[in-house]
């Protein structure tokens, strides 16, 4: 199977898988709990028919696609940004005051990307649209991936009862990270061969074993109206011997 | 005030972890002729594209560094063959 070939074959499956999600969140009732997952898969859905019907009408190497994908991705990227955003707001749902510096801390790396993508133009702010948008695009991109790490990180601290809250967050990362170690190994290895099978075959399967992951964690992980309530015993341990049950 | 002092330090943190992860992956992002070396074989675009990353499913163009632009400037150029 020739490496076009394949690679159209994962992007329509992720294309379907996406779209499949979206409906059974519809479907199941979960679109408006889990709206952040229906407002990206949703914007996923809208980009990817736009870049379709751009591809198709004008071809790979057009401007027309270029620019279509590019600005597409900056609304995918702050997609996933928000995404992030309201997974921290969801990990903190019973702690307000812990809300409150994670909302200023979200705002302030969004600020600060802006700033760093911006001096990076350096010599070239005669292309600023196009220069800014995938400095930009890619700078959130990779503090998004960070901010995943941190969130993780957190649901694990904090031991918070929401255990699809986790797996969601794993999906995130496998989208995140996965391209990104892809990437790495990429630039490690140096070789054409294996940037050819990553980018074929990894990097849609990343999004793939994303939307699988979130598939499990939204019908099969229960959710924090759902799990079994942890049974706190008052009693200290030193006492229980001398409690009757009569 | 030492909350919000550390919130600002977490967040320049985050910025600088972001920034340098990103440029320790894609330092050649920049080099038209090393970028050539992540360029996928014959199709007309590389996918991956160069040092980039993207999210979704779609097959990338070529991303608009060098002479390359978005909007109504002109047209990218491949690099490969440069």
């Amino acid at each position: 199977m020739s490496g076009v070939v394949a690679s159209d074959l994962l992007s329509y499956a992720g294309y379907t898988l996406e779209a499949g999600l979206l409906v059974y969140l519809v479907v199941r009732g979960y679109a408006r709990p889990l709206w952040e997952l229906a407002f990206y898969l949703g914007m996923s859905l809208g980009v990817a028919g736009a870049r379709t019907f751009t591809l198709a009408r004008y071809g790979l190497t057009s401007p027309q696609y270029g620019n279509c994908y590019w600005t597409t991705d900056l609304l995918l990227v702050l997609a996933a940004f928000v995404l992030v955003a309201s997974f921290f707001r969801r990990a903190c749902s019973h702690n307000q005051e812990m809300w409150h510096f994670v909302r200023l801390l979200l705002g302030t790396v969004l600020i600060a990307i802006t700033i760093v993508s911006y001096f990076s133009l350096s010599n070239h702010h005669g292309k600023f649209f196009s220069f800014f948008i995938v400095e930009f695009s890619q700078n959130l991109y990779f503090a998004s991936l960070v901010l995943t790490t941190l969130l993780y990180l957190m649901t694990l601290k904090m031991d918070i009862a929401d255990e699809r809250l986790g797996m969601l967050v794993c999906g995130l990362g496998i989208e995140f990270a996965g391209p990104a170690a892809g990437l790495a190994l990429i630039y490690l290895s140096g070789g054409a061969e294996i940037s050819h099978v990553i980018g074929v075959y990894f990097f849609p399967l990343c999004d793939i074993g994303m939307i699988l992951t979130w598939f499990y964690a939204i019908s099969r992980v229960p959710g924090p109206a759902n799990a079994p309530r942890r049974v706190v015993d008052g009693t200290p341990a030193f006492a229980r011997g001398n409690i009757s049950h009569f | 005030m030492r909350n919000y002092i550390l919130t600002f330090v977490l967040a320049l943190l985050v910025v600088a972890a972001s920034v340098s992860l990103r440029r320790a992956i894609t330092a050649n992002a920049v080099d038209v002729n090393s970028a050539t070396l992540v360029a996928i074989g014959p199709s007309p675009a590389p996918i991956p594209p160069r040092a980039t990353l993207a999210i979704g499913p779609s097959p990338a163009p070529i991303p608009p560094r060098g002479t390359a632009a978005i909007g109504p400037s002109p047209a990218p150029i491949p690099p490969r063959g440069q």
